[in-house]
């Protein structure tokens, strides 16, 4: 039996009377990146320090590469990689003199330090860039160097929170680059982050939090047929002669759900996948097909539909 | 050169070696510490270039080469600036990470709180590293002027890099108790005092952490004419310095790996009691409070601890305590009776009528007996944040602080009382008796009339002792339940005992007695002797025929033992009610923190 490389079981975390995180339940494997998405003040912050062995649970229990964090924190964290949302920093520093400082307080050997700091330079795309100093770099390059410094002892999983905040688009771009690359070499990753396309495209797997309660989970697929965004739309414009009779004949298609004219273009909602029948069907009954688009519920759609706006 | 890159290794492998360096070799720091340093060393020049004619001075420069002078001014101003220079840096040990908001990465890192410190001990070695560096032009001018002594000079040194290392950890034991900026002025004030205390000529210097009694060394020997000529050998006063300083920085290299009792502080506390609505605001209030509380904090402190202190810390600590007890108890001890053994037979034999050593062993006795359940006080009491919380003992096996403490307190208790009774039995039936005299001489020596009893002296004195120990332990404990802090609650504790136990009741009894108007009144005479027999004072300056004429030479001492077992109960009752909540308290969810 396969491990998952993060293990979230069953866990709750109150504070006073207010539940920051209610029974939440996730699993991650190698190789793998969970998007962690939610309103502000879902418990994405608790749940990563509580992963990140940082805030204890009041109940359940964590495992990262089936140690728990509860019982042995220390072994975790030798597994782990956890990238703040905000960059703390020793002061008067350059990019090499931090992550040497970081290094040396994992554990990294003298003769080591230099070889890995160059590596995850260039993962980062920080290369040639050592002598700079830290409190000088623009957000971005903070952003990879709070990552590089995440990377320095190779940690198998990766907790980063909001790691693309503040970013701009290439920026963004590039940082996405970079998460995939991590996960193609076999690191287990959560991100959280309100940038809801960035976590459309990298993330395998999705959590939606809505004041501390885990509403969906899932892949993309998942989470539309289950937030009931699983439909495709169909827009179609045909002929004005043809408008009617195509309505009529789509209408009554197997799987067709709606058909509505708007804007002098036929708008359908289609519960199957595939979306060639209903040009199969109007070419049969000769009806020639102007224009032809399909879209899919964005995450976007499913987050404003599974959240009330609801915080801890 | 393997031996070399090994040593090298050993600051270049400390956490903070790479930062330090970083620090350091930089303008601002070079140039603040160059003219700091001048600075200091002008100072110490200042006060013989100011009045050149000044006797003592040119006694000085008569019996010493100038060179060796100014090698002990440059040492001299190297120590008064690391006094000021290395608990400054240090104050940043925790409040740096935390206002840069990265001690959670630290945490993550997994080192060891006891790495982590000692890197930052460590790395005061390049900041001396550059203080001297900065004093080479002076170095030079002294190999000009010649007279140096090297031998001397270079045990100097090394003087000087002990109380670096001295101060650094030390600093570092109080910032895990106090905040940075507290623990900073206190040392500063402490050393500094220390420091002079050092320069004094007293023929036995007791003021031994400083290297300053062996820099001070060279000047008395040389200028032995004004009569301040130095007892012992150079040797003897760097052997005691270089003492001195290593069993402070061994203890606090022990404090360091020990560390609070942080694991059971809550999450998000003040002081670290149980949380509640509202803390924050007390936060602001108080800034001296305890700093390490933070979830981060007690993670470090604890979780990044290695394995046998995580599953055997309550017999870690409790354990180590108990042995330093013993091991301070058992030096004093031996150095009493190696001390009057050795006044044998030559002083101490004979039957003369006053034998005054008999009276100063039996003090001394008393002194270290009482000494040491005053420190066992201090040591088994847990403030109420921590008392009743339930730490690994040993292999697995958990128990509650409280009952650490008590079975602890009444460990020594016991060993303490056996010694301060056994210890005269032995040494009279051993040395005295064997010397021609002996410890116990029944009642040979009269005073004002009344014959001092040594048997009843040395077991009941003891056993006053023993029971007014345990009585201020319960009360210590008891105001413990209620305060944040452990000092407090000592503090508190030994004003009421002092005041309202030992003084009050004496002054009543004296006052009864010597007042005129009151020497009439039949019913206060005869009751004012028995109301200042509570205090323990009264029973041992009874015990000792102290008392004066005013006082009958026949009391009981019931009264003691009578208002001793009163306060006992009463602390007991109190202790069991205070419990019953706190518990309930220990129980209660936790607040959420607002930083």
């Amino acid at each position: 039996m396969t491990i998952a490389a993060i293990e979230i079981d069953n866990v709750t975390k109150t504070y006073d009377d207010v539940v920051a995180i209610h029974q939440v339940s996730l699993k991650v494997p190698r190789g793998a990146t969970l998007g962690l998405i939610g309103p502000n003040g879902a418990g994405k912050t608790t749940l990563l320090r509580i992963v990140s062995t940082l805030a204890r649970p009041d109940s359940g229990d964590v495992r990262i590469e089936g140690k728990s964090v509860r019982e042995n924190p220390r072994l975790v964290r030798s597994h782990l990689g956890f990238m703040p949302a905000e960059f703390g920093c020793p002061r008067n520093l350059t990019i090499e003199e931090y992550l040497d400082y970081f290094a040396s307080m994992y554990g990294i050997s003298v003769d080591d330090r230099t070889l890995r700091i160059r590596d995850v330079c260039e993962l980062t795309d920080l290369r040639g860039r050592e002598d700079v100093y830290v409190k000088g770099l623009s957000t971005g390059n903070r952003q990879r160097l709070l990552l590089a410094k995440t990377l320095l002892h190779d940690p198998s999983v990766l907790i980063l929170d909001e790691p693309a905040s503040g970013l701009d688009p290439r920026a963004r771009n590039e940082l996405r680059a970079i998460i995939r690359t991590l996960a193609t070499l076999g690191k287990a990753i959560i991100i959280s982050s309100h940038i809801l396309p960035d976590i459309e495209e990298i993330s395998d797997h999705i959590g939606i939090l809505e004041a501390g309660r885990l509403v969906l989970e899932g892949d993309l697929a998942t989470l539309r047929a289950h937030s009931g965004t699983a439909q495709r739309v169909v827009r179609l414009r045909v002929p004005p002669e043809d408008m009617s009779r195509a309505a009529e004949i789509l209408s009554n298609l197997p799987g067709v759900a709606s058909c509505d004219t708007r804007d002098q273009n036929l708008v359908i909602t289609s519960d199957e996948p595939d979306s060639n029948y209903l040009l199969a069907a109007l070419l049969q009954h000769q009806i020639r097909v102007q224009q032809f688009s399909e879209n899919e519920t964005n995450l976007e759609e499913i987050f404003m539909r599974s959240t009330a706006g609801k915080v801890t | 050169m393997s031996a070399v890159r090994q040593f090298l290794g050993l600051f270049q492998n400390s956490p903070t070696f790479g930062r330090d360096r970083a620090n350091l070799i930089s303008g601002v720091t070079i140039g603040t510490t160059a003219l700091a340093l001048n600075g200091a060393i002008l100072i110490m020049v200042l006060p013989l270039m100011l009045d050149p004619d000044d006797r003592d001075f040119r006694l000085l420069t008569e019996s010493m080469e100038f060179g060796q002078l100014l090698g002990l001014i440059l040492l001299g101003g190297a120590t008064a600036l690391a006094t000021f220079l290395i608990p400054m840096r240090l104050v940043s040990v925790f409040m740096a990470p935390r206002i840069g908001r990265y001690f959670d990465q630290i945490v993550l890192s997994g080192i060891s709180p006891l790495r982590f410190l000692i890197g930052k001990a460590t790395s005061q070695n390049l900041f001396l590293a550059l203080i001297l560096f900065l004093l080479l032009p002076w170095f030079v001018l002294v190999l000009s002027l010649g007279g140096l002594e090297w031998s001397v000079f270079l045990a100097n040194l090394f003087l000087v890099w002990l109380y670096c290392m001295m101060l650094a950890l030390v600093m570092l034991w109080l910032s895990l108790y106090l905040n940075e900026l507290l623990a900073m002025v206190i040392l500063i004030f402490g050393a500094s005092v220390l420091c002079g205390l050092g320069c004094a000529p007293f023929p036995f210097q007791p003021f031994v952490i400083t290297p300053f009694p062996a820099l001070m060394h060279s000047v008395y020997t040389a200028v032995n004419a004004a009569g301040i000529e130095p007892t012992r050998s150079y040797f003897s006063v760097f052997a005691s310095c270089a003492a001195g300083m290593s069993i402070v920085s061994g203890v606090s290299l022990a404090a360091v790996y020990l560390g609070p009792l942080y694991g059971i502080i809550r999450d998000n506390s003040t002081f670290g009691e149980v949380v509640r609505s509202g803390d924050s605001k007390r936060k602001r209030r108080f800034r001296l409070r305890l700093h390490i509380q933070r979830p981060s904090e007690i993670a470090f402190f604890y979780e990044n601890r290695g394995d046998a202190f995580r599953k055997h810390e309550g017999f870690i600590r409790w354990g180590t305590a108990m042995l330093c007890l013993l091991i301070v108890s058992a030096a004093a001890w031996s150095l009493t009776i190696s001390i009057f053994a050795r006044m044998f037979p030559s002083q101490m034999a004979g039957n003369s009528p006053w034998q005054w050593w008999i009276y100063e062993f039996h003090i001394m006795c008393h002194i270290f007996h009482g000494v040491g359940l005053v420190l066992a006080v201090f040591l088994f009491s847990h403030p109420r944040n921590t008392t009743y919380q339930r730490l690994p003992l040993i292999f697995g096996w958990k128990a509650e602080v409280s009952r650490l403490d008590t079975i602890g307190f009444m460990m020594f208790l016991l060993v303490s009382t056996a010694t301060a009774i056994g210890v005269p039995i032995w040494f009279d039936q051993v040395v005295a008796i064997p010397g021609g005299s002996a410890l116990f001489p029944g009642q040979k020596f009269v005073s004002d009339g009344g014959a001092i009893d040594y048997v009843r002296i040395s077991i009941e004195g003891t056993m006053v002792l023993s029971v007014a120990g345990l009585t201020v332990y319960l009360l210590q404990r008891m105001i413990c339940l209620a305060l944040w802090l452990k000092t407090g609650a000592m503090v508190s504790a030994a004003l009421f005992y002092l005041g309202v136990v030992c003084i009050i009741p004496l002054m009543v009894g004296a006052m009864a007695l010597e007042i005129p108007e009151l020497r009439d009144n039949a019913t206060i005479q005869a009751n004012a002797p028995q109301w200042a027999m509570i205090s323990p004072f009264t029973v041992f300056l009874f015990l000792y025929r102290e008392l004066g004429s005013s006082f009958p030479q026949s009391l009981s001492t019931v009264p003691f033992y009578l208002g001793q077992t009163i306060m006992i109960g009463g602390c007991l009752v109190i202790m069991r009610r205070q419990s019953r909540r706190l518990r309930l308290e220990y129980a209660a969810p936790l607040s959420k923190e607002h930083h």
